[in-house]
């Protein structure tokens, strides 16, 4: 069992996550406009992208139930293992709604949000490198720092899945006007 | 029967996956046959809806465990921990499911005498079902110890869990069967 002031140091982490989830939440709400208001297509394709991020989640839990059940897995530790595999699960949700034009309402700045993501990308990135001294404990398990670079590179796929679908919308718009 | 299919992670996985891949082939048999499940759009938007509780579920169980992993509190080994939540969202989805009458489908080209064939056949299954969980229940009653390794609870409970999680299915279906009974009394009484 952890000390008090561990455990005390814990809910203080937490509330200020809570916080600062928050507000960068209203601060993306201000900058892209963003309105939770889907249309009927967009709830079917939602539950469909809800349906693969959680297929993700289920394939990648079993996966880690037969590495665990035959190796002994020393690098990474436990609540690593599961970040990674929810981080996983929530990518594979954001790319389908992305791409099945599900993840933006009607009214929202898509380049300002996927230039949004791609700084806090850039942000952990450089969290996970300026920590380059503790990246491994003393006993060569890997640190929570590690975080930072999961959530890295998720933002930059989900980013760069974001600029991709731009792109590719344009270019349909061209080629219907020139048709 | 403590030490089980399930207690090797190896062969739970590979009864996992030729159990979907079964009832894949099973499905695409029937699509070709014409006789496709299908929800209509009530039953899917619920089925959507339990998706996504189930979701939050295994997630929810991912932080708690992740909570006590850190504090040193887990009370089963890992491989255990994530069958567990597997097994608990998968548990939610159909008792929602279930409850909510998008468990189901309509399922086209089926005629009276295979639906009452198909009624039989889960009657008999049922019965087969609840005196095997007494079986299994009796046993784990037995060789409680074996179900323990330093304190935590080993590969050998998942079976138990299984056999929990059919239960409280089961008693799900019965719940729901009374109080559609109550509640279409009710309607004539009115």
């Amino acid at each position: 069992m952890k000390s008090p002031e561990y455990t005390l140091g814990f809910a203080a982490g937490f509330a200020a996550v809570v916080i600062v989830t928050v507000i960068i939440a209203m601060i993306i709400k201000k900058i892209t406009g963003k309105k939770t208001e889907y249309d009927e297509r967009q709830i079917a394709i939602r539950g469909k992208a809800y349906k693969v991020g959680f297929l993700a989640y289920v394939i990648l839990l079993a996966a880690s139930l037969l590495i665990h059940s035959n190796f002994e897995l020393a690098v990474i530790p436990f609540y690593l293992e599961q970040t990674l595999i929810m981080l996983i699960g929530l990518g594979a949700f954001v790319c389908f709604a992305i791409w099945n034009d599900a993840y933006f309402c009607g009214n929202e700045k898509k380049k300002q949000w996927a230039i949004f993501i791609l700084l806090a990308s850039a942000a952990n990135a450089a969290i996970f490198f300026k920590t380059r001294e503790n990246w491994f404990t003393p006993d060569g398990i890997m640190n929570s720092c590690w975080s930072n670079l999961f959530v890295a590179v998720l933002t930059f796929v989900i980013a760069l899945n974001a600029f991709i679908k731009i792109i590719a919308d344009k270019q349909a718009e061209k080629n219907s006007k020139e048709d | 029967m403590t030490d089980n299919i399930f207690s090797n992670a190896n062969s739970f996985v590979l009864w996992l996956i030729l159990f979907f891949g079964l009832s894949f082939l099973f499905t695409r048999h029937n699509k070709k046959r014409g006789k496709t499940a299908e929800y209509d759009e009530r039953q899917q938007q619920i089925r959507l809806l339990s998706l996504r509780i189930s979701y939050f579920i295994l997630i929810a169980w991912s932080l708690i465990g992740m909570l006590l992993a850190e504090n040193k509190l887990l009370f089963c080994d890992v491989a255990t921990m994530f069958f567990l939540g597997i097994l608990l969202s998968a548990t939610a989805f159909i008792c929602i499911t279930t409850w909510k009458n998008a468990s189901d489908p309509v399922l086209n080209g089926e005629t009276a005498e295979q639906k009452s064939k198909k009624l039989t056949l889960t009657i008999v299954t049922g019965i087969f079902w609840v005196l095997c969980v007494i079986w299994i229940i009796a046993d784990y009653i037995k060789n409680f110890e074996k179900l323990f390794t330093d304190g935590k609870l080993n590969g050998n409970s998942r079976l138990l869990f299984i056999v929990i999680s059919g239960l409280i299915m089961l008693i799900n279906v019965l719940i729901k069967q009374i109080y559609c009974k109550k509640f279409a009394q009710k309607d004539e009484e009115d």
